[in-house]
């Protein structure tokens, strides 16, 4: 269930249709099937003109009526506007729904394509159909990174597929793929805690108050009896007192050549964490910083920023630093000044982005943190 | 995981594809049926009818196998043997030496685009040689891949492939426009199914498909698109006089036609325009065609033309040398001429058809003069023939095979314990002579045309004796055939004739391999009454051409002989004098030529019956159940078009949506009057999508409009559906408030944006 939400809460974008995209008309716009068509009129008329073939009419007539139809549904529609739901941001591995809709939907049949870039993948995202129902395709996150969907291309036929009408919506869509966040094992903040300065301490659940949903909820937390009590928001979830402040510890991390994506994901797993423990979590890389911050947001800035990390040294080495120089999570060093643990220590399941842990999703309240 | 419904369709899609694949076969199957009633057709006069069947069942069945198992290529490949099968076989079945394909293959390739190109300019596929082993080999390819494509779901292909089948049998002029209709029809079936079913389309996607039926059936039928072949015919929805009018000139006309194909009509007219005068030392009958293929309701020439060259051979004994000299007074390709002609004189291009008949290469200009001379064989002298050549057998005694038995047994009983093929051939002369009166004034029969004529009509004119006759000789498996030309016309001086086209006449010729080909006049002597009185009738109305300088001024030669009321009038016994006179030979009845001529073109409608003016009839038709489907099409298009416009709901929906009675419960008013507000708002700014709330929509129309009344509606219809301020009095604001907000919206007859009209203005967005 959690991969799917509802449409309201993806983020949209009618995309423009500015008048210099329309594609000039050039000559009737017939599809080789038309042509063919168009051809055997051409015969038929000659045969009854030259041969007075009897039934030349009835082959000639069909012809011009179909063509007739074609042109009709093909040439008198107007661009359509398009519109694409799409999630902006996700894990690695995760599924989701891309839909495309047309705010004037034509009553016509068509084929629908939209560009699925690299990182991504994606069933059904161009298929033939009658445009007048939603689109809707899969798309897999396969790498961590930002990956761009689009453009669009809306073809338009007729019934017959006589004639054909391409419109393009080259605007891109950037989808933010995070990292993949782990469980880390029963007391591995203590272990962390007890071997560098860090406070912290049990977290208790206390219950504040109801507020509205926000797409980085958990759908654990929302207070279903009150949400159906109340049609007018989306739903309604259950705010946990915040524990009092309990510092704040800086990460930071190199990697080499292709163990990028091992550094992404241990400094991902270990940030959230953190930051469900209470902890305000700064991070550098390579890519420049984040600095830490009081808000039930932070932790997106900080995957967004692991998002888009490559191999690389940071400028400078924080508190707690990452060193990842192999392909595998486990392999990544957690060096706390002259101590250092393997990753492979915190991690609860440790395996490849097959793994049943990789997806994961985003969550504040990953089991096992709560020691 | 939710994401089974996510690009997938629903299970209520699923049935409209299946739907959508049996519709698409079944218009695949009406597709090439069009093609394959042709086919039957030809298997059904020449022979093979079930075998036909068993190969178009194999190959359909062939077709579903190796759609499941074969790739596209292999496919490919088995259409290609089984083409190059059945041509070679064709080849070999057909070709007279079929040595010839290893001596000279150019030749056959010269012969399939000879045929091809005959096909194709409009020559009957019945004009080609063995047209029934063509047919047997020609269809199983074609058939199976067209199948598999379908089976494939390579609808488009299908369509095309089945759609250039059935274009062969239009360019012959074999199909005629309503079985073409049917073919064009399943071809947009097949095409229009197959990418609703491409497309998952909902069902409501085929009610234009209908639409599209109905429009190709009313455009082929009533509107005559192409100016030379749009031939509208008896489909013609206005109405049926003018229907008779070239039926009639195409009669006028055609026996200045050298035509292959020869249908079978009713009544007919007479021509009393002199077409030429004949210097001739006897009375024979001047032959212009010949035709050798018998279809059940007409007659085909196969075989093609070359030029006139002497025989090496002169048949002189049992034959007599007859010379003819002969003037156009018309414009003519036809040379008349007695059989066999061996020696023509006067003419340059003269071209001879694989019968024997010959044909000018180009016409005649009126006042030619040629000579030709004939070997005519003496039929007194000739011996009984002990065998045939099998080429002359398989050629000249084919019958179709739904010739019924009953014909078959009447012409067992007649001959009888008659020896000899020309003694067979007298006795079935006299017999018809006896039995059936003459008439012009016959309506066309539906079924075989000599059956009927033999058991269901009382008279029939020259081509009913003639074609009966043949049928019953090649019954008895004696060599017969169908000779058409003209019978001696008015006899102006001891050896010349005047000949009009009323002397048009057809006999039998029956073969004998020493004489050739001996005539046999099977239709009763002398209605001459009739062509006197239509001469005569021709005379008192000025007509220009009834008579030359020579004919002018003397009577039809008729000589009424008092007693003789005809044999027809008193049909009894046939035993007729065994002195019965051949044709051609001159004797007690003088041929007059009581008959018409009734070459036509190969129009499908030209067989029509013409208006029965004398009893009033109007125009019989044959049955009109092309008529009812072509309706029931027609009339489930405008069902449907009219069911997809749905113009009542449309202007009821228009009704209320401008003008609203509050009813009393306030949240419906409410309600209705929401919905009308943003009917009304839509064109100017756009619908609301189905992800916003209603509430969203209205903040976003508030900040965009500047309109207190639009504020002061939002406000009130709050208070009504959320607050819980059921009061009728806000209701009736509303209510106000919106009719105001539609009246300052909507143009009188205009239409919001999504209703498909009017122009929206696009910086709203």
């Amino acid at each position: 269930m959690r991969t799917v939400r509802k449409w309201s809460n993806m983020p949209s974008r009618t995309l423009p249709s500015p008048e210099w995209l329309r594609v000039p008309a050039s000559g009737p716009p017939f599809t080789l099937r038309g042509w063919a068509t168009v051809a055997i009129v051409a015969a038929g008329t000659v045969a009854g003109i030259l041969f007075g073939t009897p039934a030349t009419n009835a082959v000639v007539a069909p012809g011009v009526v179909v063509l007739a139809v074609a042109l009709w549904q093909v040439q008198t529609l107007e661009r359509p506007s398009v519109t694409r739901r799409a999630p902006r941001e996700g894990a690695i591995g995760q599924t989701r729904a891309v839909t495309i809709t047309m705010d004037d939907p034509p009553h016509r049949l068509g084929r629908i394509v939209d560009g699925v870039g690299g990182g991504l993948s994606a069933e059904g995202h161009g298929r033939s159909v009658p445009l007048d129902r939603p689109f809707t395709y899969e798309l897999t996150l396969e790498r961590r990174g930002e990956h761009e969907l689009g453009p669009i291309r809306v073809q338009v036929t007729d019934l017959l597929g006589l004639a054909e009408r391409t419109f393009r919506y080259p605007d891109a869509w950037t989808v933010t793929v995070k990292p993949r966040i782990l469980p880390l094992k029963v007391g591995s903040l203590k272990r962390l805690a007890r071997l560098s300065d860090l406070r912290i301490e049990p977290e208790r659940h206390e219950f504040d108050r109801l507020r509205e949903y926000h797409p980085t909820d958990s759908l654990r937390d929302v207070h279903w009896k009150t949400s159906a009590k109340r049609p007018d928001v989306d739903f309604v979830v259950k705010q946990f007192v915040k524990e009092s402040d309990r510092g704040t510890v800086k990460l930071s991390g190199e990697a080499e050549s292709g163990s990028d994506d091992a550094l992404a994901d241990a400094m991902a797993s270990l940030a959230v964490a953190l930051v469900d423990a209470g902890v305000r979590v700064g991070v550098t890389t390579e890519a420049g910083s984040v600095e830490p911050i009081e808000h039930p947001e932070a932790v997106d800035d900080i995957l967004a920023h692991l998002a888009t990390i490559g191999p690389g040294s940071p400028e400078t080495r924080e508190a707690i630093h990452f060193e990842s120089r192999g392909t595998s999570l486990g392999e990544v060093r957690v060096r706390m000044g002259d101590r250092h643990l393997a990753m492979e220590d915190l991690i609860a399941t440790v395996g490849g982005p097959a793994d049943g842990a990789a997806k994961m999703p985003v969550s504040r309240r990953a089991p096992g943190v709560a020691d | 995981m939710a994401t089974a419904d996510l690009g997938r369709t629903s299970v209520g899609d699923l049935a409209a594809i299946d739907g959508y694949r049996t519709l698409a076969l079944l218009g695949l199957a009406v597709a090439t049926s069009a093609t394959l009633t042709i086919l039957y057709e030809i298997t059904v006069i020449l022979g093979g009818s079930t075998q036909l069947l068993l190969r178009v069942a194999v190959a359909v069945g062939g077709a579903w196998l190796a759609a499941r198992a074969l790739r596209p290529t292999l496919a490919l490949a088995i259409f290609a043997g089984l083409a190059l099968l059945g041509y070679a076989w064709y080849l070999v079945t057909a070709t007279a030496d079929p040595l010839l394909a290893i001596r000279a293959p150019w030749l056959l390739l010269v012969n399939t685009v000879n045929d091809t190109l005959r096909i194709v300019t409009g020559m009957s596929v019945l004009t080609i040689q063995a047209t029934d082993v063509w047919a047997l080999s020609f269809a199983p390819a074609p058939i199976f891949l067209t199948w598999y494509l379908g089976f494939r779901r390579r609808y488009a292909a299908a369509a095309g492939l089945a759609g250039a089948t059935m274009s062969l049998f239009v360019l012959a002029g074999d199909l005629d426009v309503w079985w073409t209709l049917v073919g064009a029809t399943g071809i947009i079936a097949v095409v229009g199914f197959g990418e609703l079913e491409r497309h998952a389309a909902p069902a409501r996607y085929a009610e234009l498909l209908v639409v599209v039926f109905a429009a190709v059936a009313v455009v082929a039928v009533a509107v005559p698109l192409v100016p030379g072949g749009g031939v509208v015919g008896p489909l013609n929805l206005v109405g049926g006089d003018d229907i008779a009018a070239p039926n009639a000139s195409s009669i006028q006309s055609s026996v200045i036609d050298a035509d292959e194909e020869l249908d079978i009509v009713g009544e007919i007219e007479l021509s009393p325009e002199v077409r030429y005068t004949i210097e001739s030392e006897e009375p024979v009958y001047w032959r212009t065609g010949v035709y050798d293929r018998y279809t059940g309701d007409g007659w085909v020439r196969t075989g093609s033309q070359s030029s006139f060259s002497r025989p090496q051979r002169v048949p002189v004994s049992n034959t007599t040398l007859v010379e003819q000299r002969v003037r156009a007074e018309v414009r003519t390709e036809l040379l008349p001429a007695a059989g066999e002609p061996v020696d023509v004189n006067g003419i340059d291009d003269v071209l001879q058809t694989e019968q024997g008949a010959i044909v000018a290469g180009d016409p005649l200009e009126p006042g030619t003069t040629y000579a030709v001379w004939s070997a005519v064989p003496n039929r007194e002298a000739l011996d009984e023939p002990t065998g045939y050549s099998q080429s002359v057998r398989s050629r000249y005694t084919q019958l179709p095979e739904d010739v019924p038995d009953r014909v078959h047994e009447l012409t067992d009983q007649l001959l009888a314990g008659v020896d000899g093929p020309l003694a067979q051939a007298a006795r079935v002369e006299n017999y018809l002579k006896a039995q059936k009166n003459y008439s012009l004034d016959v309506s066309r029969p539906s079924g075989d045309i000599a059956d009927t004529f033999l058991f269901e009509m009382e008279a029939g004119y020259c081509t009913y004796f003639a074609t009966t006759m043949v049928t019953m000789l090649r019954s008895a498996d004696v060599p017969a055939r169908f000779a058409v030309g003209y019978a001696n016309g008015q006899q102006v001086a001891e050896d010349r004739w005047v000949v009009r086209g009323l002397n048009s006449h057809a006999w039998v010729e029956v073969y004998h391999p020493v004489a050739g080909w001996v005539p046999f006049d099977p239709t009763p002597p002398a209605r001459e009454t009739t062509r006197a009185e239509r001469v005569e009738e021709a005379r008192e109305s000025d007509h220009p051409a009834v008579d030359t300088e020579e004919s002018d001024g003397l009577p039809y030669g008729y000589d009424p002989s008092p007693g003789s009321t005809g044999p027809g009038a008193t049909p009894g016994p046939a035993e007729p004098p065994r002195t019965s006179t051949p044709p051609g030979t001159g004797g007690i009845e003088p041929p007059g030529g009581n008959f018409n001529q009734s070459i036509i073109g190969p129009g499908q409608f030209n067989e029509l019956p013409q208006t029965d003016a004398d009893s009033g009839q109007g125009l019989t038709r044959p049955v009109a159940w092309e008529r009812l489907g072509l309706a029931l099409l027609i009339t489930s298009g405008l069902v449907t078009g009219a069911y997809r416009l749905r113009p009542r709901r449309r202007l009821a929906r228009q009704v209320a949506r401008r003008w609203q009675r509050p009813t009393g419960e306030p949240l419906r008013d409410v309600e209705r009057a929401r919905s009308r507000v943003e009917w009304a708002l839509s064109g100017r700014f756009r619908p609301r999508k189905p992800a916003e709330t209603p509430r969203q929509y209205h903040r976003l129309l508030s900040v965009l409009y500047d309109d207190p009344a639009l504020d002061r509606f939002f406000e009130v219809s709050e208070q009504v559906r959320y607050a819980g301020r059921r009061e009728p009095e806000l209701a009736a604001e509303a209510v106000g408030l919106a009719d105001r907000i539609v009246a300052d919206n909507v143009r009188i007859g205009g239409w919001p944006s999504w209703a498909g009209r009017g122009s929206r203005p696009s910086g709203a967005r």
